[in-house]
């Protein structure tokens, strides 16, 4: 009997506990968040403004501008809030939004150049202390008014704010001229030796905007986003632009060189000129510091191999004489990049090179002399390039398709 | 019927009590003090941790075979037996409640952060409580079995990461300078030493002549923990953005992103810490119970279980009202109140041991 009792008491128990004790304490549905894809931070002077490219769950599986049945629906909607600081201005978007904003799916973070030049400490801050915002949220500088990018729509891409993530990251891999940078790298670029780091541009190609789905009905838009520049940071703020022949001269000093492409200018024997173009498949720099006397100098040592991707010159190239002229003006042409990048860095007095690090490493006594005014010190301190470039293949085609016609021209003369 | 325990699990409890809370800890404050040079810390505690392990296992190899208190007291008399228990009892409780605070608070800080803090403590405390009614031996086994996850996990987290991985970031060695690398050694030697668990275990193991192999695994295998998360954090952070991070261990399983589908992962590496969370505030719990136990000769070790889990649960959660209290806590003050209980006392213990060591010999014969 007593058995029995406590045989029911235990099962009314288990069964009243799995009601109550579902392992919740609370919970939020995913129809009560806005999931914010991007976000942008602009600055007025006195106060914060941060937007937020929500997504509109149902719009996007409807999918964008189909056809029948009601009008399209924009898949995603921004808005902006104010406030003293980043986290306040946050909190007042509960007094527009009827959902709480979801931070976690956050693709990339826009910042205005107004902000990048004030500094942006706050926003790291925002990064590390809290949860819900990701480190590998990707930053990116615009020129204008952050909340604008937000407003575009992408072509392919529904999500203008995921679209903009894949544009990154495709760039550095495919082209290398820009970098991708995470939340969590330009802190540690910004804590490190040097004290600066380099940011990728996004700006608006051409007048308009592209923020109604109608643009989507023709086969060109008004606008579009695109990357451009590279934003050079020192301390926490934004110092100046570096142009995109020299943003690529960073990326083979910080040796973030991927895959990328460059035209070499030729001339053939009957003096036509035009450009053979080198897909750089693999790349490595080794920066090395040493001492001169004394004084900080730099090799770097840059070692590319790649294909022939275009050939524009009526060149035999089954001579090994012509296949090394190619290499080694080819690697003139890398060096002159990356020399121009170590002046343009050199001038505005910021190593964005990591070559702090590297003399620190090499050099820990002299290093407490040069940190005290590193940017004078890199300043004066030379480099010296070697490329070793080398073409493994020329492709599918031994001659060029000048070559052939040229030969033509020379049996029909 | 006294339970018994294989050696590998003694392994496998030792470094579940130290690691999982060290883990934590060590990264920050190793880094803050000696920078790229932590690792050089890491390695100096873990030579000091070898020696305070073979200490005590020399000190528990003198054991005849009584459990910890009972031994005490047979040696030394019912008072130092009663004083010596009470100290050590007293010693697991205020551990257990700051380990439970600290699990507390990360969970909260990462997961749940709208769920009262009472709850997550309350449980906590719970499952705690529900593997030692089973006795030591569930958790020994428990222990065992994440152990084994843990090995899994590790190669996993160092392969995961290995893109961002930088062993160049740890040059120049010797840079932060000789004083700043010993002050940094202090703390893992803290943790390290926490090794004193063995005083208890030791009575309940199958072998208990394998103690000093036992330790010397366990020591080394926590070491190499440390070691591996320091060099881990500082290869792929640097040593400056450590310095602003609460939980640099998950931070760098966060940064992983493999294409665009291996992504967010962490939540991985924090369940199977958070079951080694659980193994080491079982252990201290039990220790808690245990010396208490038999100090106050109770009977029932259920009820002394019962009631000391519920001042636990009310210690835990009115001492320390701010997470910042408990930081504080664990970095500076821990290290006198971790190196009294877990070096001082077992070496007073040994001291003793061999002064009175005479007329042992004659008393432990009658009494086995």
């Amino acid at each position: 009997m007593i058995r029995f009792v406590r045989g029911a008491v235990m099962t009314a128990a288990l069964l009243g506990l799995s009601l109550v004790a579902t392992g919740c304490w609370n919970r939020i549905e995913l129809n009560e968040l806005a999931i914010t894809s991007a976000t942008g931070i602009d600055w007025d002077g006195h106060n914060w403004i941060v937007s937020y490219q929500v997504l509109i769950p149902a719009a996007i599986s409807a999918g964008v501008g189909t056809t029948g049945g009601g009008t399209p629906q924009s898949p995603v909607i921004v808005y902006s809030t104010k406030g003293k600081s980043i986290r306040e201005a946050m909190m007042h978007s509960y007094s527009e939004s009827p959902r709480k904003l979801f931070y976690a799916h956050n693709r990339v973070v826009i910042l205005s150049e107004e902000v990048a030049r004030r500094g942006f400490n706050e926003l790291l801050d925002v990064y590390f202390r809290n949860s819900g915002p990701r480190e590998t949220v990707s930053m990116l500088v615009t020129p204008g008014k952050a909340r604008r990018i937000l407003e575009q729509f992408m072509q392919l891409q529904i999500i203008p704010g995921e679209g903009m993530k894949d544009i990154i990251t495709s760039e550095a891999r495919n082209s290398s001229i820009l970098p991708n940078v995470p939340v969590y790298q330009m802190a540690m670029d910004l804590t490190s030796d040097a004290k600066s780091g380099v940011l990728p541009e996004i700006f608006i190609s051409g007048t308009e905007d592209t923020s109604t789905l109608d643009a989507f009905t023709h086969t060109t838009i008004p606008s579009k986003l695109k990357l451009g520049r590279l934003a050079i940071m020192r301390e926490d703020h934004m110092i100046g632009w570096m142009n995109r022949k020299q943003s690529l001269g960073v990326s083979f000093l910080r040796n973030e060189v991927k895959q990328t492409t460059i035209a070499i200018p030729c001339t053939d024997e009957e003096g036509h000129s035009g450009f053979d173009t080198i897909l750089i498949q693999q790349s490595s720099t080794k920066l090395k510091p040493k001492l001169n006397e004394g004084k900080l100098g730099y090799t770097a040592e840059v070692h590319a191999s790649g294909t022939l991707s275009e050939s524009d010159c009526a060149q035999n190239l089954y001579k090994t004489s012509v296949t090394q002229k190619l290499e080694s003006s080819g690697g003139q042409q890398l060096q002159a990049i990356i020399d121009g990048a170590w002046k343009q860095g050199q001038q505005m007095k910021t190593d964005v090179f990591g070559a702090a690090e590297k003399a620190h490493r090499k050099y820990p006594k002299a290093w407490k002399q040069w940190s005290q005014d590193w940017g004078s010190v890199f300043a004066e301190a030379p480099l010296e390039t070697k490329v070793h470039l080398r073409i493994t293949r020329m492709g599918l085609s031994n001659k060029s398709f000048q070559y052939l016609t040229e030969q033509g021209q020379k049996k029909g003369r | 019927m006294k339970p018994e325990i294989s050696t590998l699990q003694t392994v496998a409890i030792v470094i579940n009590t130290i690691t999982p809370t060290a883990l934590l800890s060590i990264p920050s404050v190793t880094i803050g003090f000696a920078a790229n040079d932590a690792w050089i810390s890491v390695l100096i505690a873990a030579v000091a941790g070898v020696i305070i392990a073979i200490t005590i296992a020399a000190i528990c190899k003198t054991n005849p075979g009584f459990l910890f208190i009972e031994w005490m007291e047979n040696r030394f008399g019912r008072i130092v037996g009663m004083v010596v228990g009470l100290l050590l009892g007293v010693y697991y409780f205020n551990s257990f409640c700051m380990i439970v605070r600290q699990f507390a608070n990360f969970i909260a800080d990462m997961v749940l952060d709208e769920t009262p803090i009472v709850m997550l403590i309350a449980v906590m405390v719970g499952v705690a409580a529900f593997s030692i009614a089973h006795g030591i031996e569930a958790v020994a086994r428990s222990a065992a079995l994440v152990m084994f996850m843990v090995i899994l996990v590790i190669p996993v987290s160092v392969g995961l990461n290995f893109d961002d991985i930088n062993l160049k970031k740890l040059l120049p060695f010797f840079d932060a300078g000789t004083s700043r690398i010993g002050l940094a050694a202090i703390s893992p030697i803290g943790w390290l030493s926490e090794i004193s668990i063995l005083l208890i275990l030791q009575p309940y193991m199958k072998n208990p002549k394998s103690v000093m192999k036992a330790g010397i695994i366990g020591s080394l295998g926590s070491a190499a923990q440390l070691l591996i998360v320091t060099v881990m954090a500082v290869s792929v952070f640097g040593s400056e953005v450590v310095r602003m991070m609460s939980y640099p261990l998950f931070n760098m399983v966060g940064i992983v992103e493999v294409g665009k589908f291996l992504e967010r992962i962490e939540i991985y590496t924090v369940s199977v810490w958070g079951m080694t969370m659980y193994v080491k505030m079982s252990v201290f719990l039990f220790a808690s119970v245990h010396c208490i136990t038999y100090t106050f000769r109770l009977k029932s070790i259920r009820h002394t279980l019962f009631s000391i889990s519920l001042l636990a649960i009310v210690t835990t959660i009115v001492t320390w009202t701010r997470n910042l209290e408990l930081g504080r806590f664990v970095i500076v003050d821990s290290i006198p109140f971790l190196s009294m209980f877990n070096i001082i006392l077992p070496l007073c213990i040994g001291f003793c041991l061999l002064v009175t060591r005479g007329n042992n010999s004659k008393k432990g014969a009658q009494s086995s």
